[in-house]
């Protein structure tokens, strides 16, 4: 039976008149969010920090005294190159007959000006020798992990910045050249969940943060950019920030001093509570604007990342709030800095609202339904015609074959 | 081979009709040129149709050229059209070539995909030409409606390349005249159409 949408539409009915009895009180949080940005004292918040000696459970950016600061985008120049790379996968399937992964990583090379032109690539690669479905510990060869899930995701963003790397390497020009990620240049799927320690060696601090310091070793030589752009971002962490000035306790430690206090009811939820970064800056950020740069300070980057400080700013696109990543030597630069800004501006204005280059990138990755099925039927049949009997689960079998 | 006049390869076949995919967009040959493609055997098709759409169906153009002054503006910004537009040109299998030289008749099997499609010479289209067998074949067409259009430009282009272009057109003549002998307007307009 399908979906019984009658009963699922007076949920929505339902669920529609909730979100419009809390608009009102939402839309003052953002004012009164706005309010603490105006008047933001850099040097309170900062000392506030320090003593909350680590006790304040929120997690918040750190923040410099410009953060706050609007700029606008310049002038670009007339030739330059965007390349942007962008993945998919289809993991490990247990109701498939072998063991293996395949990565797709699509990739978009755009020059602009003199002798403009484009390529666009894919290249799939299937993994299915014993070391590519495993990351052992090298320190302990006892121990491994297999690669489907989140790890395969995490693994698969590292495909897309080697691939992103080398495509730059490739470019010998001195004209510059935004290299562009879609998402985050964090690994999120390894926060949060209780993934071995080697693991986060294995994939961010001997892959992830390698790539970057040899993109960074190339900056130096090229005028190089790299970002990645999240389309609609649903982060808090600068609201969040917000909350150390609004406390009303004159020290910060959140477990103390409101443990028992009901969420929304806490002072600091008076400037942050239910609202998200990009609410705020929709109505901070003019169209075209960004805002000053807020470095991520998660454990993840701290411990794996080597000297790989991730920063980001807010752009008002005109069409939605996009937060862009980027690693610190293009934040010590102004003129890199200026310009990525500019050019990520210039690419989602030529892709009506999300910046070309990575719609195509997109459009080279994307692995859809039907894929996979031919792909599950290809390994099938290879295996049928190397005499190997293949086999599925009865629950797929059950899928495949709906009888009543 | 001729590669200065390699337009594209088959990307889809029948017996009656090929489909060609252009290596550059919008550089496709008119309407009624006569194209060869294959090896054994080599077989002729006329172009009856050109389109130029998005590669992938589901992905429609959308207008981009709003701060643009001129057309190719909206080309050089966005580069990657040249990847994403495709042209297209539709053919009319007419013949094919064997040892006994071109036969003009129906073809027993279609070209392969991936076959590379080539613009005729004007020697090739001269000696395709010097006989109008396939005639027939072209105007009782199943596949399109225009195929008068298709006849009066392949004529037009074929009498340019013959040394006496008159004597050709008026032998292109009897021979419309012969197969449309019931169909007096339909024959009228193409003469006119010829004549011009």
């Amino acid at each position: 039976m399908s979906l019984d949408l009658t009963h699922t539409a007076l949920q929505i009915d339902h669920m529609s008149e909730n979100i419009k009895n809390h608009r009102q009180t939402h839309i003052n949080k953002i004012a009164k969010a706005l309010d603490k940005i105006d008047s933001f004292d850099f040097k309170h918040h900062e000392s506030r920090i320090e003593n909350s000696l680590g006790m304040f459970n929120w997690n918040i950016p750190k923040i410099s005294s410009g953060s706050f600061d609007k700029f606008n985008s310049s002038d670009f120049p007339k030739d330059y190159y965007v390349i942007a790379t962008d993945g998919s996968h289809i993991d490990v399937d247990r109701h498939i007959p072998a063991n293996c992964y395949l990565i797709n990583i699509g990739s978009c090379i755009l020059k602009y000006g003199n002798n403009s032109f484009a390529t666009l690539n894919s290249i799939p690669k299937l993994y299915a020798e014993y070391d590519d479905l495993i990351i052992t510990d090298r320190e302990n060869k006892n121990k491994s992990v297999l690669v489907r899930g989140a790890i395969l995701s995490a693994k698969r963003m590292l495909e897309e910045l080697k691939s992103l790397t080398n495509l730059v390497k490739e470019i010998n020009s001195g004209i510059p050249i935004l290299a562009l990620m879609d998402g985050s240049l964090i690994m999120l799927d390894l926060i949060g969940q209780t993934h071995p320690e080697f693991v986060k060696r294995e994939l961010v601090q001997n892959g992830f943060a390698e790539c970057l310091d040899e993109l960074y070793e190339i900056s130096r030589q090229k005028k190089l950019l790299l970002a990645s752009y999240i389309s609609l971002p649903k982060s808090s962490e600068v609201v969040n920030s917000l909350r150390v000035s609004n406390c009303s306790f004159s020290e910060i430690h959140c477990d103390l001093n409101c443990s028992k206090i009901a969420p929304g009811d806490r002072s600091c939820d008076e400037v942050s509570n239910e609202i998200i970064d990009r609410e705020v800056f929709s109505k901070y950020l003019n169209t075209g604007e960004r805002s000053g740069t807020f470095q991520i300070d998660i454990d993840l980057v701290n411990d794996y990342y080597l000297d790989n400080k991730i920063h980001y700013f807010y752009l008002n696109t005109g069409e939605e709030i996009a937060r862009v990543e980027i690693p610190k030597w293009v934040v010590e630069r102004e003129d890199l800095l200026r310009l990525t800004h500019t050019l990520i501006l210039n690419q989602c204005k030529l892709g009506h609202g999300y910046p070309v280059s990575l719609i195509e990138a997109h459009e080279q990755a994307v692995v859809t339904s039907s894929d996979r099925n031919h792909f599950a039927q290809m390994v099938e049949a290879a295996l049928d015609e190397h005499g190997m009997s293949t086999y599925t689960s009865e629950k797929n079998l059950s899928k495949r074959l709906r009888w009543v | 081979m001729n590669q200065d006049n390699r337009i594209g390869e088959v990307v889809e076949s029948s017996s009656l009709q090929f489909t060609v995919q252009c290596y550059d967009l919008y550089k496709s040959p008119n309407i009624g040129t006569l194209v060869k493609c294959g090896t054994d055997p080599q077989l002729f098709g006329i172009v009856y149709d050109v389109s130029n759409k998005s590669m992938d169906p589901a992905r429609r153009p959308v207008p981009r050229g709003r701060d643009e002054n001129k057309e190719e503006g909206v080309y050089l910004s966005n580069p990657q059209l040249n990847r994403l537009l495709i042209t297209e040109v539709n053919c009319i299998l007419v013949g094919y070539k064997s040892t006994e030289g071109i036969l003009q008749s129906p073809v027993s099997l279609p070209p392969r995909i991936h076959s590379f499609v080539i613009e005729c010479s004007e020697e090739e289209l001269r000696e395709f030409s010097s006989t109008l067998d396939f005639l027939p074949l072209l105007l009782e067409s199943p596949i399109l409606n225009s195929i008068d259009d298709v006849i009066s430009s392949f004529l037009i282009k074929s009498s340019k390349s013959h040394d006496d272009k008159s004597r050709f057109l008026i032998y292109a003549g009897k021979e419309l005249a012969f197969n449309l002998s019931g169909q007096l307007i339909r024959l009228n307009n193409l003469l006119k159409r010829i004549s011009k």
